[in-house]
């Protein structure tokens, strides 16, 4: 059956009308068109289809649309302010923790909630929160460095 | 695609009556850390969702020193990971919660939900065994209280009737404060258990006879249990590397176990051994942190 429901996503109210069975992924990605959240192993493992839900990480193809209605979302389309990288994102570009890309926006995303609750995380600390987030180019040392640097500057007041 | 329909029931009687009502062919939803993988594969076929994100009572987490720790059916892995109760009164719990899987799936994933899919490798039955927790059976027939050894059933099987609801997790008074640890093999991190071991235990004042042990195991057969026998092994007994052997001995002798993806029957067998003489040795020492993994 379908049900009428309010998203909220990166600050924005969408009305839609959705079936139960319907996982916020496809939801994203094909009424939305917001296709920065990727659809990878569909079984809540690999993490590419990860968006913040009131600002923890959740596998989207692992959340249902209609459970997902009064929850704030995020997802790496919400990042970036007045055409300004966010500073993860910066850092993901500059450290090359950047390969493929397909996984990118499912580690940006963690690292965020990471970094929202934590300004100053360990290396292990950032190992253990990338935990659900595969990258298949295997490009792991550079991310956790990317991590590293923009927890540093955001510390330092640059960006946010 | 067959219709299913999606209720959030606003109360518990609602969501009672709701379950009453629709028997079989509802499922009830909790994270969705389990039900909505089986439920994309085709494992699982309801024609009604009864979600119980609108529960907010399900998710407290209370303690009383007569008591001991009561946790919502829908409290999070993640809240319990990071309850300074559960830390302060239970620090294995807390420690097996943070094992599982990621961040990520334990925002979402609740204790009510993994204990009723009684998936595999599951890291809190274990543990859970290991301190007596009793779970509450709740259904417009009525409330029962179950130990929690006695909910599994079989593969991915549970006593659960239709028209029940867990609704909370007890640990008694009685087993907290002791020294205990969980143990979890497994290949990657953010995979179930291969084996899962939990210990809890009584010491005399002497520091070495042994007056209380449970040992629970989860990973190795597909229901979670209690190592009777090498509980048997170390009941009145001093402590040793001589009896501490014999009980990882017996644990081997007297598990099922199973072959999957992850590992052969025989693999499993092997590693309960090693994985129970690590516990009983880390808790022992009183180490149990430090010994983890």
């Amino acid at each position: 059956m379908k049900y009428p429901i309010t998203l909220r996503v990166n600050d924005e109210s969408f009305e839609l009308l959705v079936e139960a069975r319907k996982p916020l992924l496809h939801v994203l990605r094909d009424d939305l068109n917001l296709t920065g959240a990727r659809r990878g192993c569909e079984s809540g493992y690999c993490g590419a289809c990860t968006v913040l839900l009131d600002g923890q990480p959740a596998h989207s193809c692992s959340v249902l649309a209609v459970t997902a209605a009064g929850k704030e979302i995020t997802t790496i389309e919400g990042l970036a302010r007045d055409g300004q990288l966010h500073p993860l994102q910066e850092a993901f570009i500059s450290e090359g923790g950047i390969q493929c890309g397909y996984c990118s926006p499912g580690f940006i995303l963690t690292a965020k909630a990471l970094l929202d609750a934590e300004p100053q995380p360990d290396s292990s600390t950032v190992r253990e929160w990338l935990k659900g987030n595969i990258c298949r180019c295997t490009g792991y040392a550079k991310i956790v460095s990317a991590v590293l640097n923009a927890a540093e500057k955001m510390r330092a007041g640059e960006g946010r | 695609m067959q219709q299913m329909q999606y209720i959030e029931p606003g109360s518990l009687t609602e969501a009672l009556q709701t379950l009453s009502e629709h028997g079989e062919e509802a499922k009830v939803l909790a994270g969705g850390q389990s039900l909505l993988l089986m439920l994309h594969l085709g494992l699982v076929r309801p024609t009604v969702l009864v979600s119980l994100q609108r529960l907010p009572d399900l998710a407290a987490i209370t303690y009383d020193q007569k008591e001991g720790l009561r946790l919502g059916a829908m409290t999070t892995q993640r809240a319990i990971e990071t309850s300074p109760l559960v830390r302060r009164h239970c620090p294995m719990l807390a420690r097996t919660s943070s094992l599982i899987a990621s961040v990520h799936v334990r925002s979402l994933g609740t204790l009510g939900g993994n204990l009723c899919h009684n998936l595999p490798g599951a890291d809190p039955p274990p543990a859970l065994i290991a301190l007596d927790a009793m779970v509450s059976l709740a259904s417009k027939r009525g409330t029962r209280g179950l130990a929690i050894a006695d909910l599994f059933s079989g593969f991915m099987e549970t006593v659960v009737k239709p028209d029940e609801l867990l609704t909370e997790i007890r640990i008694p008074a009685a087993s907290l404060g002791a020294r205990a640890v969980y143990l979890k093999h497994c290949v990657r991190s953010i995979d179930p258990a291969l084996v899962g071991v939990a210990v809890r235990l009584t010491l005399a004042d002497d520091k070495v006879t042994c007056v209380d042990v449970r040992i629970g195991v989860g990973g190795v057969s597909p229901i979670p249990y209690r190592a009777v026998g090498a509980e048997k092994i170390l009941h009145g007994e001093r402590f040793s590397r001589g009896s501490i052997s014999a009980a990882a001995g017996a644990a081997a002798d007297e598990c099922d176990p199973i072959t999957d993806a992850h590992g052969s029957a025989r693999y499993r067998r092997k590693m309960i051994e090693v994985f129970v003489r690590r516990a009983l040795t880390a808790v022992w020492h009183g180490d149990g942190a430090a010994a983890s993994r």
